[in-house]
């Protein structure tokens, strides 16, 4: 089969599936007076409801916590060490989450369709991974300063000179240090369960399209 | 602005259907893809300077916003509703030409986004200087990958008279 052929059957494929199908002019203007279609509202909006969802209840489950701390710290209790350490997981793994969320969001935000296939493709597979990078470098940050503060509270009242590693408080800071320390490998991990599709995608088109045949 | 645009669009909105039926054909709501990448041309349409044909332009756009909705679909695929669509239908035996459009959609479907968007363009008869620009590669690497492309379909053809 020649090329022409198949250009031919390609004109008369394109208009067969075109017949019927037009669209009026008062659609058109009715059309891009949307800011988005359905199509990205749906997308949108449950990404939206979700990171909501999770940003309330990591909040939500931080403010118990130091309402916890600061109850029991005027009655000279404590939770147990394990109620500490559980709940900064619970807190952490909500913040992950709602900033992979957030990351998601961004994406559908990204676009650069004037640009040619291969510098569009490049520009999105960039802006992506500096806006994830950033949000990383946030949450990092926050949830430090979190660990710092939740420290601080559960020692507020100890006098340092008689400060004990074989103590609720010196336990509560080991796992606080070995958690930071260990903080930015999860977030890598999770960001790469998370987006290593859409990255590898992304890394592929550029190669197919880079490649010689 | 919107009057000049709408009035360029309905001259030229056989190639947004024609990029729709071309990477959302099985989509249950195929038109609202449509009109997302309509609103995508109305966006972009500032950054329009009459430096190439509006058609040409038009292609660059919806061929990087169709890729670009496959790729945010991704973000949550539970939520896409693909038609029952039959790639596989057996064609109206009386019919050759059918057979062969049928056919050639079924083997450009099977093409990887990028080898699509290529194609269509050659098949649209662009010039292999304009295809270059859209995509971004020399003119060269385009005669390549247009001749690989080529074989690949030939072959789905080929296979499809056995």
């Amino acid at each position: 089969m020649e090329t022409n052929e198949l250009k031919r059957i390609w004109q008369t494929l394109s208009n067969e599936k075109l017949i019927d199908k037009s669209i009026a002019k008062e659609n058109i203007e009715r059309i891009i007076k949307a800011k988005s279609s359905r199509t990205i509202k749906k997308l949108n909006k449950k990404l939206q409801f979700d990171f909501i969802i999770n940003v309330a209840t990591s909040i939500l489950v931080l403010a118990i916590t130091i309402f916890a701390t600061l109850y029991l710290n005027q009655k000279n209790q404590h939770l147990p060490v394990q109620g500490y350490i559980f709940l900064l997981l619970v807190i952490s793994y909500y913040a992950l989450k709602a900033v992979s969320l957030n990351s998601k969001l961004k994406l559908l935000d990204i676009s650069y369709s004037t640009f040619s296939i291969l510098d569009s493709l490049k520009k999105v597979k960039s802006k992506f991974e500096k806006v994830s990078k950033t949000e990383s470098v946030l949450i990092y940050v926050s949830l430090s300063l979190l660990t710092v503060f939740a420290n601080f509270i559960l020692n507020y009242n100890t006098d340092i000179s008689k400060f004990s590693i074989n103590s609720l408080q010196g336990y509560v800071l080991l796992f606080s240090i070995g958690y930071l320390i260990s903080l930015p490998f999860i977030g890598k991990y999770y960001f790469n369960k998370r987006f290593s599709g859409i990255i590898k995608d992304l890394n592929n088109s550029i190669e197919e399209l880079k490649s010689n045949n | 602005m919107e009057k000049e645009f709408t009035e360029l669009l309905y001259q030229n909105q056989g190639i947004v259907r024609k990029i729709c039926n071309l990477y959302f054909n099985n989509r249950i709501d195929k038109d609202d893809y449509q009109q997302e990448l309509i609103i995508q041309l109305w966006k972009a349409y500032p950054s329009f300077k009459n430096e190439s044909k509006f058609s040409t332009w038009m292609y660059r756009v919806c061929l990087n916003s169709a890729i670009d909705l496959l790729r945010k679909e991704k973000t949550q695929p539970n939520l896409i509703q693909f038609v029952n669509y039959d790639f596989l239908k057996i064609p109206d035996e009386n019919n050759d030409s059918r057979e062969n459009h049928e056919r050639l959609y079924q083997a450009i479907n099977r093409l990887s986004e990028i080898d699509k968007a290529i194609i269509t363009l050659y098949l649209d008869e662009f010039s292999y200087k304009e295809i270059a620009e859209i995509a971004g590669l020399s003119e060269t690497n385009i005669g390549v990958k247009i001749n690989r492309i080529k074989s690949l379909i030939l072959k789905t053809f080929t296979n499809g008279n056995k």
